[in-house]
């Protein structure tokens, strides 16, 4: 995996012990950037300043208000962020913590003490979302009955698709857009999805999806849910050798 | 840009990236670390903490991180903020697991019920028996 694949981690956990296991737990996995907070709070803020660039937020159940339930109900609520994939960490996975995350559209919980089994979990459910952000290309070629380097070009081109409505977005989200634009930006979103779909990127698909919404709404989030795509297309197909161009 | 979709083109145009994309500019990916949190790319296998094995670095945390946890939670305790007790005690027993001193935690945890369900006569037992497995862990690791 090249080093632009790195993979983006929120850590929140107010007890040291348990944030230095879980970075040793990451350590074990794929290439990390690890951020770390100490609390609800700091974990909120770098949420909000950064929730469209990572990969995957582990939250701890049990720590200072919002707790890891509280922020994966933010995150939810939040266009920018409500794609995010979400693990809960908990010393105890009790039925009262099952039933609450239950409709938070979590990818899991890790049990404390986090160990080897936590890493290969964590590995396992990364490598998962990414085949939702584009389908490893072995199955698109032979879906789709495409030579590799067709493939690479068709991910060339959907990548294009995928900036050029970040660009759309971003403006939108300015405040200066024209109904024309909107219009422009609608238009190119619904072909975005439909190639997301053929090129096995469900979960872009749902991204453009809220882009689209937020636009037609006229509610801010286009730019941010955007953004996100673009970070996900690009890290994922950098980790397959498909580097795009800037 | 058409409605069809991109690998569905199985004719010269599809071979043009520009058929299905065009005429905007990329958007840049930031990968700042954010300022509040901190932010640790995984620590390459040669820096110093690497070299000391996990346990004995939580253990290391645990010995001084327990105390000071100690202390709040007889705060909060006195103080009969019963939430935030329930917290503490739920780290304690975090971290105890990390040691791998089941007694620690089963105490802890026993303390964080009582302060969850407010059951006000266990929690002071609870906490003298929590109080008396974190001394004896003291006293173990001391030797």
């Amino acid at each position: 995996m090249s080093a632009a694949a790195t993979v983006r981690i929120l850590v929140a956990d107010d007890d040291l012990v348990s944030r230095l296991a879980m970075e040793d737990v990451l350590r074990a996995g794929p290439p990390a950037e690890i951020t770390m907070a100490e609390d609800g709070p700091s974990a909120w803020e770098a949420l909000k300043r950064e929730g469209a660039r990572f990969d995957l937020a582990c939250l701890d159940v049990r720590m200072p208000p919002p707790d890891g339930l509280e922020l994966t109900e933010r995150i939810r609520h939040t266009p920018a962020l409500k794609r995010l994939p979400v693990m809960l960490i908990t010393s105890t996975a009790d039925r009262n913590t099952v039933l609450s995350a239950a409709k938070l559209q979590l990818q899991g919980f890790l049990v404390k003490p986090v160990n080897v089994d936590s890493a290969a979990r964590i590995a396992s459910v990364l490598r998962q979302l990414d085949d939702t952000i584009l389908e490893p290309a072995d199955a698109t070629r032979a879906r789709l009955r495409l030579d590799a380097e067709r493939h690479a070009r068709y991910v060339v081109a959907f990548a294009q698709q995928v900036q050029a409505l970040a660009g759309l977005a971003a403006e939108i989200d300015d405040g200066a857009a024209s109904p024309t634009l909107r219009t422009q930006f609608a238009t190119r979103a619904d072909a975005c999805r439909t190639a997301a779909l053929t090129m096995g990127a469900a979960r872009l698909e749902q991204v453009v999806g809220d882009a689209l919404a937020a636009v037609q709404a006229e509610e801010p989030g286009a730019g941010a849910a955007m953004a996100q795509a673009v970070y996900w297309l690009r890290r994922v197909a950098a980790g397959r050798g498909l580097p795009l161009p800037d | 840009v058409g409605g069809e979709p991109v690998a569905a083109r199985d004719d010269a145009s599809a071979d043009r990236p520009d058929a299905v994309a065009d005429g905007a500019e990329a958007v840049a990916v930031r990968t700042a670390a954010p300022a509040t949190a901190a932010t640790s790319p995984a620590p390459s296998a040669a820096s110093p903490a690497a070299e000391v094995p996990l346990a004995v670095r939580l253990r290391a945390i645990f010995a001084t991180e327990t105390p000071r946890l100690m202390g709040e939670l007889r705060a909060a305790l006195d103080g009969q903020a019963w939430s935030q007790a329930a917290r503490i005690s739920h780290n304690i027993k975090g971290s105890a697991f990390y040691v791998e001193c089941h007694a620690i935690a089963d105490r802890a945890g026993a303390l964080e019920t009582a302060c969850d369900d407010l059951a006000l006569d266990r929690i002071e037992p609870e906490w003298q028996a929590l109080q008396a497995g974190v001394e004896a862990w003291d006293r173990e690791n001391a030797q």
